[in-house]
């Protein structure tokens, strides 16, 4: 029970940073990115690249972390602020449809895991890789919670995001905020990946689950606020383990999305306001 | 000296001519009247003068730089402020931070290096001390015509572009108003002022143009404008 407990904690964590990120993007551009599950399974993809290659799960961060900065920056040219809602669907689900082809083509649809090493060791109930997954989350999680509130650039984000147009009247340079968050959500989604090769084994379809995932924290938490998506990861997490564990695997999105519709009907713009 | 200077200014939506060849200058210092009709093109004048709209041909020149060229970003930041006939703030922000937000971006810019605001003192100076922590989308429509008031204060700039800041208010609240447009332009701030009520522009403004079809019509004094009889034919119509 105290395992179920911590791994729905693990998960839920790792949802909020996967849900926060993609609304942190959502948010600004209003874009809905279909692309972006991709960079998470990608980025998972790259931890088992380099465990061919030697490096463990956390060594791998070395080239995940300027890997996903360059596709975060691929994203923000192919959607420069004003790009209208139309083409930033087709465009995203253009990038997913290549970045999935090219992983099939790679690592073939069969599923995969990354070899754990030492992050598999046990340390009482949990192993060590998940203990890593608490306090990487749970540090971005409040870091940018504090740069949000309390930093001038958060302020100017949020102005930005708020009504783009006033912004670039009164002088902020929201090019450079677009820039920014798309680099900014590239890579928690690599850290979303990396996390996700510490829990599960995956596929390259897995990219347009772990979207709507995503997506799910968004609405259910909150779009736009970390306790938000904190709070909905963690929901989303506990669900996910305890029906599993309860249930069965299969009920697990009956639950999620009925959950989703009863937030919908009730509370339509999430559990939580604000940052 | 001119602070700003428009030259032969046009600005097409496919037929439609919204601005037609305008030529005008704000005098440094300054209060100038823009009024015309509805649909005459004043607030798509301020949109250029902004970037919101790009022109179509002609100049314009702010404090003696040719700005034609630069983008929105810039012209803000060499000291034009704007205010926006329905508001136009960041909603989920407090009336101070959407203040704060401009004090950032002067700073960056350099424009405050004589002196520099306090984001709470220019939320007083429009009189909403006592709300300053609220936030914008619970305002009043008078209290957040002051936040943009402030805002654009906060620029430190050298003009301000009052897009109908009377709009909307009742006539408890105009008095208030002006006494704030007179006392920004005691600063030494030039105003350009878009306006419907008459009696308070009027009043209040050194010189007047007007607008007509998206052409200048007329331009001089208060008093000479409302003797002008292309502008009050523009406003009443033919038989007057």
């Amino acid at each position: 029970m105290e395992a179920l407990f911590l791994n729905a904690i693990v998960l839920g964590l790792l949802f909020a940073v996967w849900g926060y990120s993609f609304t942190l993007l959502f948010k600004l551009t209003k874009y809905l990115h279909f692309a972006y599950g991709e960079l998470i399974v990608t980025s998972a993809y790259f931890c088992l690249l380099g465990s061919f290659l030697g490096f463990n799960i956390l060594q791998s961060l070395i080239f995940v972390i300027p890997l996903m900065l360059l596709f975060g920056l691929l994203f923000a040219k192919l959607a420069p602020p004003g790009t209208n809602d139309h083409s930033v669907l087709l465009v995203s689900l253009g990038i997913l449809l290549i970045f999935q082809s090219i992983n099939l083509h790679i690592f073939s649809p069969d599923v995969q895991s990354v070899p754990l090493g030492i992050f598999g060791e046990s340390l009482g109930v949990l192993s060590l890789g998940r203990y890593i997954i608490i306090i990487f989350a749970v540090a971005f999680l409040a870091l940018l919670y504090y740069i949000f509130k309390n930093t001038n650039f958060g302020l100017s984000w949020r102005a930005a995001a708020d009504n783009a147009e006033a912004a670039k009247i009164i002088g902020i340079d929201v090019k450079k905020i677009y820039l920014i968050t798309f680099l900014l959500t590239a890579l928690l989604a690599g850290f979303g990946g990396v996390g996700l090769s510490y829990v599960y084994a995956f596929t390259p379809y897995y990219g347009l689950e772990y979207l709507v995932l995503a997506i799910l924290v968004a609405i259910i938490g909150g779009a736009g606020s970390i306790r938000g998506a904190t709070i909905g990861g963690l929901i989303i997490g506990f669900i996910v383990v305890f029906t599993s564990y309860l249930i069965g695997a299969l009920w697990e999105n009956v639950i999620l999305f009925g959950i989703l519709v009863i937030v919908m009907l009730l509370r339509p713009q999430g559990l939580v306001r604000g940052i | 000296m001119a602070i700003l200077e428009l030259v032969e200014v046009t600005k097409s939506f496919g037929g439609l001519v919204a601005v037609d060849h305008v030529s005008l200058e704000v005098k440094e210092g300054e209060i100038l009247g823009l009024i015309g009709p509805n649909g005459a093109g004043k607030t798509t004048l301020f949109n250029v003068i902004n970037n919101v709209y790009k022109v179509d041909s002609g100049r314009l020149i702010f404090d003696g730089q040719d700005i034609t060229k630069k983008g929105t970003k810039e012209r803000a930041r060499l000291g034009i402020g704007r205010t926006f006939q329905l508001t136009n703030l960041a909603p989920s922000l407090t009336a101070v931070e959407n203040v704060e937000v401009i004090l950032e971006v002067a700073r960056k810019s350099g424009l405050t290096k004589d002196k520099e605001k306090d984001s709470s003192e220019l939320v007083e100076f429009v009189n909403l001390g006592d709300k300053k922590n609220e936030i914008v989308q619970e305002l009043t429509f008078f209290q957040k015509k002051m936040v943009e008031i402030a805002r654009a204060l906060a620029l430190n700039p050298k003009l301000i572009l009052l897009d109908e800041p009377l709009a909307g208010l009742n006539p408890a609240e105009i008095p208030g108003a002006v006494e704030i447009i007179r006392e920004i332009n005691a600063q030494g701030i030039s105003v350009f002022w878009i306006e419907h009520v008459m009696k308070a522009l009027m009043g209040t403004a050194d010189r007047v143009v007007a607008l007509n079809y998206g052409r200048k019509i007329a331009e001089g004094t208060p008093k000479e404008m409302q003797e002008n009889k292309e502008v009050i034919k523009s406003y009443l119509g033919e038989e007057f």
